[in-house]
């Protein structure tokens, strides 16, 4: 049994280069990190929505994007979201002393960013978030969620997290924190309060697309119709047509934001589920898709020039 | 162990056989090829030097067993479980025996077959199961024990189980 078990197990094989994309993935470049003494609010447990943006809030952002920019106060920072049930529950993998806390969230509809205390873990132990995104209300034959989380330089964290089906009242998120062997040490649940505004743009797009898997060894290419495209000061999700269901090739496909100052933003995140059992087709029979993407910096969405998609280059005015 | 350094020769000594351990436990490709590059992923960020290559092995199945056992919660969470027929795994198997041996492993329930795995493919004793699952020994035994049993019925007794 365990012979043929064993030669039956060396059959299974894939062409992707799974080294090359672990490596690829880890050598992207981090946020940029400014040194800056960061003052941060205190969790605020009540419901509260206001355009009114604190010199604290400003502060974290802003050295969560190494910049100071006008966008921050405009759409990132302009929301305070208000949860309830707030708890962090840990194990007994976890240091004793270890807390989570919550010190500040905020929203522009399409992403979800929590300013967060972690302490009591020794300081040359890795810590791992994951996070599962369940939003009150889905709309989409699949949802998705894209999340990263960086370190301050005052020593508190910044996860940022982005839904498919946007940032709304009653959606819960669930952050796990493993430690370096990928073992749930903890467990923070946060429920949303606050309907949050929803600062984004919409770009039609109508046009075929081929995109290439880059991370494999052999040249993938498959064409996609991309409907529309979805830009927030962080984010942009594509909506696209398929003739199959699979989706992974697109993330590791070109995708590029120009703005009108010559930026050119590149996906640093993007939505971590692919198994998608119920897509919806539309009246051909192709496959209604979305890929959810985090950029790799602040964008003005009344800036953006052109935005390249595989074979294409959309222009945007 | 210089990490770095040693992350080529480690990832190609290793990349396969975790693919084949993930595909086992999530059952389609694109997360077990997502579980795999996870596990090295972590092995190209992780600063703690391993004692041996075994280590290094050892703590890489691991890492893979559960980033795929988080993926198949994952896919329960949102999408009911199911795998889409696009995303089946297919393999050329050398001989009928290594097919009808692979699939039958494939239809036990994923707690069975997670210790099976690491039970017949890995030579791991029960004691390692429990350190790598974070479960009871009692419970891996148990484990084994009714999964060999469903093995048996599925195989017809045509094999030497132990």
């Amino acid at each position: 049994m365990k012979d043929v078990m064993k030669m039956a197990m060396d059959n299974v094989k894939t062409e992707k280069d799974i080294a090359a994309a672990a490596r690829e993935r880890a050598e992207r470049p981090a946020a940029k990190r400014r040194i800056r003494p960061v003052i941060a609010a205190v969790c605020a447990a009540a419901v509260m929505c206001t355009t009114a943006v604190s010199a604290a809030r400003m502060g974290w952002l802003e050295d969560m994007f190494g910049v100071s920019s006008e966008l921050i106060g405009e759409h990132l920072g302009k929301v305070e979201v208000a949860a309830s049930d707030v708890s962090f529950e840990k194990n007994e993998l976890a240091p004793a002393d270890m807390d989570v806390k919550v010190l500040d969230m905020v929203s522009d509809g399409e992403i979800l960013i929590i300013n967060y205390d972690m302490t009591g873990v020794p300081e040359d132990m890795e810590i791992i978030l994951g996070c599962i995104y369940d939003p009150a209300e889905r709309t989409r034959g699949y949802m998705s969620w894209a999340y990263d989380m960086t370190m301050l330089s005052d020593g508190t964290y910044a996860a940022s997290m982005q839904c498919s089906e946007g940032i709304n009242s009653g959606d819960a998120v669930e952050m796990y924190f493993h430690n370096s062997d990928y073992e749930t040490i903890g467990t923070m649940n946060i429920k949303i309060d606050t309907d949050v505004p929803k600062l984004y743009r919409d770009i039609e797009v109508g046009k075929n697309a081929v995109c290439r898997d880059r991370s494999r060894a052999y040249t993938m290419e498959k064409e996609i119709y991309v409907e529309s495209i979805r830009f927030s000061a962080l984010t942009m999700r594509i909506n696209y047509l398929t003739g199959d269901n699979s989706n992974n090739f697109i993330i590791n496909s070109d995708v590029t934001v120009y703005t009108a100052d010559g930026t050119q933003h590149r996906p640093k995140t993007f939505c971590l589920y692919d198994t998608a059992t119920d897509l919806p087709k539309d009246e051909n029979g192709k496959y209604k898709q979305h890929i959810d993407i985090q950029l790799d910096g602040l964008i003005d969405i009344n800036e953006i020039t052109a935005v390249n998609i595989g074979s294409i280059t959309v222009p945007i005015r | 162990m210089e990490l770095r350094g040693e992350f080529d020769r480690i990832a190609q000594m290793y990349s396969g056989r975790l693919y084949s351990h993930a595909a086992m436990i999530v059952g389609n490709k694109h997360d077990a090829e997502d579980a795999a590059e996870e596990a090295l992923y972590r092995l190209y960020c992780r600063k703690k030097p391993f004692n041996d290559d075994e280590h290094a092995k050892a703590w890489l199945i691991r890492v893979t067993v559960n980033a795929a056992l988080k993926m198949l919660r994952r896919r329960k969470f949102t999408a009911g479980g199911d795998i889409s027929e696009h995303e089946e795994l297919s393999v050329d198997f050398e001989y009928p025996e290594q097919s009808e041996v692979y699939e039958a492993v494939k239809k036990l329930p994923v707690k069975y077959r997670t210790v099976i795995l690491l039970h017949y493919y890995e030579d791991m004793s029960t004691k390692d199961i429990s350190r790598i699952l974070k479960i009871p020994q009692s419970t891996v035994t148990t484990r084994l024990s009714r999964g060999r049993e469903q093995l048996r019925t599925l195989l017809k007794g045509e094999y030497d189980y132990e």
